[in-house]
């Protein structure tokens, strides 16, 4: 099966696992069933791995220099033991996606990803709430409901429902609370000013499930900063 | 020698939290009374001061079990307030949408609440050993129920595609035509629930004079509402359904109770539903009852298999509908433009367990003032006790176990849904 | 020629080199490294060529680590010890050149210092005068040199870099020839692993266990790199190397070469650098022409060239992965690791990359040996470090010390304590990538080590003098901005993350920032330095980290109070004035016509 090539014995997660030699830890992770989030690798370009996005980091326990290294670039080697869920994986994981959150241009309403984002998957995975519902809903541009005439108060929302009201034909009523979020609020309030809702209008359909949230208030200051 | 027994501090196998006392002298039963304890909910205050058109997300949120009832009672109080007509197509898919929460309800109650005390198992999961086509039944007829809510509201829980006007878009015919090969297949299921409950013989101990109300609407066919009420022989129209209920605050339960004019308890759900429309129900339907030879009766213990048969009537009812939706062809509607006004409405619909009644006042901006709800389970509390005095009697002697099991027979047989009973108790505020 | 014939020859150049260092004509010697031409020693040269009435000869001379003194001219009488004239301007030359060079007699009110003794470490070829002149102090009675132990200074201010012979003169190219034909390149490889010397650019790897593995690698082309990229700002250490002796560069990579089998070298030196590039340029032409460079050098059947690569400008450069990509024409992005360049370099082949002051010291540790080596400074850092002193400190220059040698010495008595006699508050090592160390702890004996436990680097020996003016949040702050606007962009922590740190701080600064502010900047600062690709990222937190552990009542201040009685409330603005590299600014009158004369 393996050609003549001697395999290697690697530990992930204190599984002892036998791998080819030339692989990475990462080729071996998703083979055998251990997830690894990742955003920079591309299936089409396998031989070239930047290692870049840092998502995908380990911690070498055994076998190598101790701290973080990107798995998609370490190659296997006998004696090697690494950790996908150390405190300092998951530390750096959510660093990263808060790191490009901070840097993330909110414009889910256009964006065809929205409704079907790995990144929002990811930012859900690490109880991050920088994006609003729009980011999970698969309706964009035209097919946005405020487009419609309908009320919905995805944009101002926060996300980690699947935006399960929109994508069955429901319009989002906000029961996941205003988001506090300044570059959400932000973006819903220009959401809604693009698409010629009043703040009076949006306030009022808040009264539901935010009525005396800080989201509210937040997004009273937002409206103020976008001149709705 | 004098003991008081207090069931299981939360009657098991209802939605909600209910209490049974149960006081005992020597070894007669001398009192019996139900508590419904679950903790004030509070709706009717805050969805005052809301705009017309958050009611119904706000207001199906009380129960999630009957979610579709509430969302379709507020929504057509407040369209008769706001004076909104809306298309036949709208109504056809709300009554689809109401036969599927039909359904699933009764499923629901059917086999896993209530079958474990006839066929004589601690609960459903034990079920699964000494029946287990019956639970495979029952899933296959929930997710049915669940499957056609979620195909017309959107989603199985809180269809929020159903707003005041209609709905935001319609559903798709391949969708509806795959649901409805379902439910013709599923009506051997409805059947053979029927024929389990025909199977189990019921002691007689609850039989007591029994006042039966029920909502009835024009018909051919009965859909779940109406706009009169029929309440043993007498009629009221739905608007006045105050004379009807006679609400009253008791202390000891959370939600008020309900009487007749002549100050006596009723019972609303599904027994009352048959008898009081069995001339608008399906040929299938009416030829089960005339085979049975059940009808008429007092006993309450009947009423799961009265559920069972209505479940019957939603799965062809639900057929019939689907077929005149597309003979009269599916249209791309979105919902009436409702301009916002001062106005009153009331609605009825019968939710699985009886009858439901939703109000509302709103002021010239479409904010509501004033809202009141009644709920079916606050309508059957002083019937439940009335029927639990009644058994008193056939206790005497029997085991503590077997009367406190036989007291929650009683409870579970009325379908309780708690949760919803105890919306509110007379509050002031001031704004 | 054969072996025999070339050591005839290199043996006869030298003692030309002895000649020109020590004429029988008074010489007139020029600092001419880039810290004297900013001080204006080009039109002092200028001046010196309309010199008419005395036969001379004029040497260049580069950087002799005294740079905030410069100008300087030194005299050097036949038989007698040069004298060194500092702060030279117009006026002063022309009374030196009088007095000294015509009439013989040194200025004494002018004088700084002799050189009658050799300064550095080397045996052949070392100064010795048997005459000295009353009244000037010796280098070696200076505080500023007399801890100062010069082994990779060795020649730096002593001779002309343009000079073959008077490099060879002072046992240059000794060594490489002694390796060439008397060991085998794992006997050289085993005295560099004995001499424990660390890689001096920063990371501190034993460079003999480097120069094994690359030896190790299989391959038939390998590649031997000098990093003369020296970006840190403030860290001038390697430019006086590179300007001041060049050929000690060649003859390092020389026996590297040898050592590990590489057949083609490469100096990556940075173009801000070009008195540097010019003289590499003319040394490696020189070394061609004389047998040390290209095929059978010096009369062996070793062969090994090398190519001047000029860096563009990126400080991610410095980086050894980025270094690699960058002379591979790609854009100098850095590569995780592992493969380790030793095992897959330039184009894929093996390849070993040292810094300069690592390469100038090897010829050194061959000469005397590495036990020699290993005899200087701590028990874990070998040998000596370059430091350049720079920032609110009297004497800014360079210096060469023994590890183990304190901080406080350093500061104190080399670097004559602070300007204006302020407080000193910090010293800041290893430039952008290292930390600021408070007071309590001038007694700390630099090495690898300790500085890492303090919480900074040794990196490539930047050491700014900070005063009790400075506000720490300021230098924090341009630290980061500049480690952050060089950041190559690849990697999310370092990218973002350097973003998001100069965000907080800059609020901080302004007096808007709030308590939670410090806890997310400690947390990011820890991850970036966890999570980034490259030391560039991993590093950049360390000023950032060292402040807050030492200085953090600096930072609460300028929460509570909206500021600092310092640099903030002062300037308003928030740029710490770059750490000049004389230390001191040109004066109008002397700066330069022309840029690089010659």
């Amino acid at each position: 099966m393996t050609g003549g090539k001697k395999l290697m014995k690697i530990k992930i997660d204190g599984r002892e696992l036998e791998c080819e030699p030339g692989k990475t830890v990462f080729d071996v992770a998703r083979s055998n069933g251990i997830y690894i989030p990742t955003l920079c690798y591309n299936p089409m370009n396998d031989s070239k791995r930047l290692g870049a996005c840092r998502l995908c980091v380990v911690e070498i326990m055994e076998g190598g220099r101790p701290g973080l290294q990107s798995s998609c670039t370490l190659p296997v080697s006998n004696g090697l033991g690494v950790s996908t869920t150390s405190e300092p994986v998951f530390q750096a994981r959510r660093t990263v996606t808060e790191l490009l959150l901070s840097e993330h241009k909110l414009d889910c309403v256009d964006c065809p990803k929205s409704g079907d984002c790995t990144f929002v998957r990811q930012c859900r995975d690490y109880d991050l709430y920088g994006v609003p519902v729009c980011a999970e809903c698969p309706r964009q541009k035209d097919g946005c409901l405020l487009a419609s005439g309908i009320l919905c108060l995805g944009p101002v929302t926060y996300a980690g429902c699947k935006a399960i009201c929109t994508r069955t034909g429901g319009r989002c009523t906000g029961c996941n609370t205003t988001s506090v979020n300044k570059d959400v609020l932000k973006f819903g309030a220009e959401t809604f000013k693009r698409f010629g809702y009043s703040s009076e209008k949006v306030l009022e359909a808040m009264e539901v499930f935010s009525a005396t949230t800080p989201g509210k208030e937040g997004f009273k200051n937002a409206a103020k900063e976008v001149g709705l | 020698m004098r003991k008081e027994i207090v069931t299981r501090y939360i009657v098991p196998r209802v939605e909600g939290h209910g209490k049974v006392h149960v006081k005992i002298q020597d070894d007669k039963v001398t009192d019996v009374e139900f508590n419904l304890i679950e903790g004030q909910r509070f709706f009717e205050s805050v969805i005052v001061g809301m705009p017309w058109d958050r009611v119904p997300t706000l207001m199906q949120r009380i129960c999630a079990i009957c979610t579709v009832p509430h969302n379709e009672a507020a929504i057509r109080a407040i369209e008769r307030a706001m004076n909104v007509d809306v298309t036949e197509q709208t109504e056809l898919l709300r009554w689809l949408m109401f036969h599927g929460s039909m359904i699933e309800s009764h499923a629901l109650h059917t086999y896993f609440l209530a079958a474990p005390d006839f066929l004589k198992v601690p609960d459903a999961v034990h079920l699964l050993k000494t029946h287990p086509e019956a639970v495979q039944r029952a899933i296959r007829m929930k997710k049915l129920g669940n499957d056609l809510q979620a195909l017309i509201g959107g989603k199985p829980i809180h269809p929020e595609k159903s707003v005041v006007g209609g709905f935001i878009s319609a559903p798709s015919p391949y969708a509806i035509r795959n649901i409805r090969q379902r439910l013709k297949d599923g009506i051997a299921d409805a059947h053979a629930t029927i024929d389990l409950f025909e199977s189990i013989k019921y002691v007689d101990w609850t039989v007591s004079p029994t006042t039966y109300a029920a909502q009835r609407g024009p018909g051919p066919f009965m859909d779940y509402w109406g706009d009169t009420i029929h309440q043993g022989a007498n009629t009221f129209s739905v608007s006045s359904y105050r004379d009807a209920t006679n609400e009253k605050v008791v202390r000891k339960s959370s939600a008020k109770y309900s009487f007749t004019p002549e100050g006596k308890p009723f019972m609303v759900g599904s027994l009352a539903r048959l008898l009081h429309n069995k001339s608008q129900l399906t040929d299938g339907t009416t030829e089960r009852i005339k085979k049975s030879g059940k009808l008429p009766t007092e006993n309450i213990l009947l009423n799961s298999w009265a559920q069972a048969i209505e479940a019957l009537h939603s799965y062809e009812r639900a057929i019939d509908i689907i077929d005149e939706l597309f003979s009269k062809g599916l249209k791309d509607e979105k919902p009436i433009k409702v301009v916002p006004r001062a106005g009153r409405g009331i609605a009825g619909v019968e939710a699985p367990r009886g009858m439901l009644i939703h109000e509302y006042e709103t002021d010239a901006n479409g904010k509501v003032t004033a809202c009141n709800v009644i709920t079916p389970t606050a309508m059957n509390q002083a019937n439940i006790e009335k029927d639990m005095k009644a058994s008193m009697k056939h206790l005497t002697g029997k085991p503590d176990r077997e009367i406190e099991d036989f007291m929650e027979t009683i409870v579970r047989a009325y379908d309780p849904c708690i949760s919803c009973a105890c919306h509110m108790v007379e509050v002031h505020f001031v704004r | 020629m054969t072996s025999t014939d070339i050591k005839k020859k290199y043996e006869e150049m030298a003692e030309a080199g002895m000649k020109r260092l020590h004429p029988d004509k008074p010489k007139l010697i020029f600092g001419y490294g880039t810290c004297g031409l900013a001080a204006g020693c080009g039109c002092l040269v200028d001046v010196a060529k309309e010199l008419k009435g005395v036969d001379h000869v004029t040497s260049h001379v580069g950087c002799i680590g005294l740079c905030h003194i410069e100008p300087l001219v030194d005299v050097q009488l036949p038989g007698m010890p040069r004298v060194t004239y500092a702060s030279v301007d117009q006026e002063k030359l022309k009374v030196i050149i009088e007095k000294h060079l015509k009439g013989g007699q040194p200025v004494k009110e002018l004088a700084y210092a002799q050189l009658a003794t050799e300064l550095s470490v080397i045996k052949k070829g070392a100064i010795n005068y048997q005459k000295k002149y009353d009244g000037i102090p010796t280098y070696q009675e200076l505080p500023f040199f007399k801890k100062q132990m010069r082994i990779a200074l060795r020649n730096c201010g002593i001779i002309d870099p343009e000079s073959l012979e008077e490099y060879m003169a002072r046992g240059g190219y000794r060594a490489a020839y002694k390796a060439l034909h008397g060991m085998t390149p794992e006997e050289v490889i085993e005295d560099v692993t004995v001499s424990n010397i660390r890689g001096r650019g920063g990371a501190g790897f034993p460079t003999g266990t480097k120069w094994g593995f690359c030896r190790g690698s299989k391959g038939d082309v390998k590649y031997l790199i000098c990093n003369a990229d020296e970006g840190d700002p403030g860290a001038y250490a390697n430019r006086a190397v590179l300007e001041g002796d060049p050929h000690s560069i060649i003859e390092g990579m020389v026996i590297g070469a040898y050592a590990m089998g590489a057949t083609k070298g490469y100096i990556y030196v940075r173009a801000e650098y070009p008195l540097a590039v010019q003289r590499l340029r003319l040394a490696i032409k020189q070394a061609r022409q004389h047998c040390i460079l290209g095929t059978n050098i010096m009369g062996t059947d070793f062969s090994f060239d090398i190519s001047i690569f000029e860096g563009a400008g990126a400080f991610v450069c410095g980086e050894e992965t980025a270094l690699i990509a960058s002379i591979e024409g790609k854009r100098g992005e850095p590569r995780p690791r592992p493969p380790f360049p030793a095992v897959s370099g330039v184009f894929g082949k093996p390849t070993n990359i040292n810094n300069v002051e690592t390469l100038a010291t090897i010829p050194m540790i061959l000469q005397r040996g590495g036990y020699w080596f290993a005899s200087i400074g701590t028990e874990r850092s070998k040998g000596t470090k370059v430091f350049s002193l720079v920032g609110k400190i009297k004497r800014s220059g360079l210096v060469e010390v023994p590890m183990g040698i304190s901080l406080g010495v350093i500061i104190h008595e080399m670097g004559g304590g602070m300007l204006d006699d302020k407080g000193f508050k910090a010293v800041q090592t290893g430039g952008p990538s290292g930390g600021c160390i408070p007071e309590n702890f001038l007694e700390t004996e630099i090495d690898y080590e300790s500085l890492k436990k303090l919480g900074s680097i040794m990196g490539s020996g930047g050491m700014v003098a900070l005063d009790e003016d400075t506000c720490m949040v300021d230098v924090a702050k341009f630290f980061l901005n500049f480690t952050s606007s060089e950041s190559c962009g690849k990697c999310t922590p370092c990218r973002v993350g350097g973003k998001r740190m100069l965000d907080i701080l800059d609020k901080i600064s302004k007096g808007t920032g709030k308590k939670e502010d410090l806890v997310t900047l400690e947390h990011l600062a820890i991850q970036v330095r966890d999570a980034s690709l490259c030391a560039l990222g991993g590093t950049s937190p360390n000023p950032v980290l060292t402040t807050l552990r030492y200085f953090r009542n600096e930072y609460e201040e300028h929460i509570e109070k909206g500021g600092c009685k310092n640099t903030c409330k002062k300037r308003g603005a928030s740029k710490v004035a770059a750490p000049s590299a004389a230390g001191k600014a040109p004066k109008k009158t002397d700066v330069p016509k022309k840029g690089v004369s010659k």
